[in-house]
């Protein structure tokens, strides 16, 4: 049984409400009480976001969703460790980021199989290539695809390790501070990655900007 | 301030707005940088304004199966993929070694095998095997006939009974050096093997270990095209 007292409740709240009200902290504190209802709410705030994050880091959907539920099956068996002296949102996606950090090594692993990919990125990770077709497009839903096709395209072409950094700065928008803390890594060099993967950016996608 | 360092400002700010004054002032006067801001800020802006993706409507209740029934570990649990193939991978690290070894001791020449075992005796598809950049030293890459007799050479070394046994290198590979080395007038070497491939997209050049204890290449090749590719690995 939940012993946890949330704040919201001193706000009135209760019941699903106060636990919507309530704050990353308490609700992993409840979860580390037993708490199904904070557990199932710490589910629904993050689980677009990592899902997203995972999702342009490995652009593999299934495969994301895997990883995300993977993310907090650890969530839910961990959180007795849990220490509350970092943002909640930083653990979270430490532990997704290491999980499609983990994929993409497995991965590059793997491919040594694949000797006649034609087309690789520098780390050697196969990539599919689906150059824009040069005929106008006149639609614009058309226009949207074939753009959100570049973007996940030039993504995941980037070296792994810029790969993390720029989708947690330029999609997530999360700090640099976040970002070092999530990475594991100095201020300095996460904004060397984010430079670095930006300029790689600017070149394959310079149709679309 | 140099423009790189206004760049790295630029850079580095939260959005547009956020510039500081000194680089804003800056990019004011300066078109080069004016131009990098307004780069940068679009490229953020492609990148932000792309669709996000959600999880599925059943996420939660998967999450949930996997709760109520989580994986064992089995007492075979380290035996995972990842392990095989470190281990595979080890495996043929030592057998290039051993091989290595046991071709150094056996003189560490090139020996064209084909006068002992008399000929071409499967008949199969021959083509070139261009070993013309072939790196290894003591490799002569033109025509010796008679290496094959010089005393140097170990008649009967490990490497020629692994030939006739049939375990020391891909058929292919090795009815290749035996009429290559007799019609086409140069010799193939016996620890590692260049192949050219080429597919219709790109043209990849690429060593392989002819190694006799561990992986074995086998080796496709198309004597019209020249031309020479890994069909699979064989342990
Ligand atoms: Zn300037």
């Amino acid at each position: 049984m939940a012993t946890v007292t949330y704040q919201a409740q001193a706000l009135g709240l209760v019941g699903a409400a106060a636990v919507e009200a309530s704050s990353d902290h308490e609700l992993i504190a409840g979860v580390r009480e037993g708490d199904e209802d904070a557990f199932q709410e710490i589910v629904r705030r993050y689980r677009n976001p990592i899902t997203n994050f995972v999702y342009r880091m490995l652009d593999d959907y299934d495969r994301s969703v895997e990883l995300t539920q993977e993310t907090f099956i650890r969530i839910y068996t961990s959180a007795s460790r849990y220490q509350a002296n970092h943002n909640f949102s930083t653990y979270i996606y430490r532990i997704a980021s290491n999980l499609a950090i983990s994929e993409l090594r497995q991965r590059k692993r793997r491919r040594v199989v694949s000797l006649f990919s034609p087309f690789t990125n520098e780390d050697g990770e196969a990539v599919e290539m689906d150059p824009p077709d040069g005929n106008a497009l006149q639609d614009q839903s058309l226009i949207d695809d074939e753009r959100r096709k570049a973007v996940s395209r030039a993504i995941a072409s980037l070296p792994q390790k810029y790969r993390a950094a720029i989708v947690l700065r330029d999609i997530e928008e999360m700090s640099y501070d976040g970002i070092a803390r999530v990475l594991s890594l100095s201020e300095g060099t996460v904004k060397s990655r984010i430079n670095r993967a930006r300029n790689l950016l600017k070149e394959k996608l310079v149709s679309y900007i | 301030m140099n423009c790189r360092n206004i760049r790295r400002l630029i850079d580095e700010a939260d959005g547009p707005d956020s510039i500081p004054l000194e680089a804003a002032r800056h990019a004011g006067s300066c078109v080069d940088c004016a131009s990098f801001a307004d780069e940068r800020f679009r490229l953020r802006r492609l990148l932000s304004s792309s669709s996000r993706v959600a999880a599925p409507a059943n996420f939660d209740a998967i999450l949930r199966e996997k709760l109520a029934h989580p994986r064992i570990p089995t007492r075979l649990g380290w035996l995972t993929l990842g392990f095989s193939l470190k281990l595979a991978g080890a495996a043929a690290t030592l057998a290039i070694a051993i091989f290595a070894t046991q071709f150094y001791q056996a003189g560490g020449k090139p020996t064209v095998i084909g006068d002992k075992t008399g000929a071409n005796q499967d008949g199969s598809e021959i083509a070139r095997v261009d070993n013309s950049s072939l790196p290894a030293p003591g490799n002569n890459l033109h025509t010796n006939h008679g290496a094959a007799a010089t005393p140097s050479l170990a008649p009967a070394s490990n490497i020629d009974e692994a030939f006739k046994s049939g375990k020391g290198y891909s058929r292919h590979l090795a009815s290749s050096r035996v009429r290559s080395g007799f019609e086409r007038g140069f010799e193939q070497v016996e620890a590692a093997a260049v192949l050219l491939t080429r597919d219709h997209l790109s043209e990849r050049q690429f060593t392989v270990s002819a190694i006799s204890v561990g992986a074995q290449p086998i080796v496709s090749f198309d004597g019209d095209r020249q031309t020479a590719r890994i069909v699979r690995t064989s342990f």
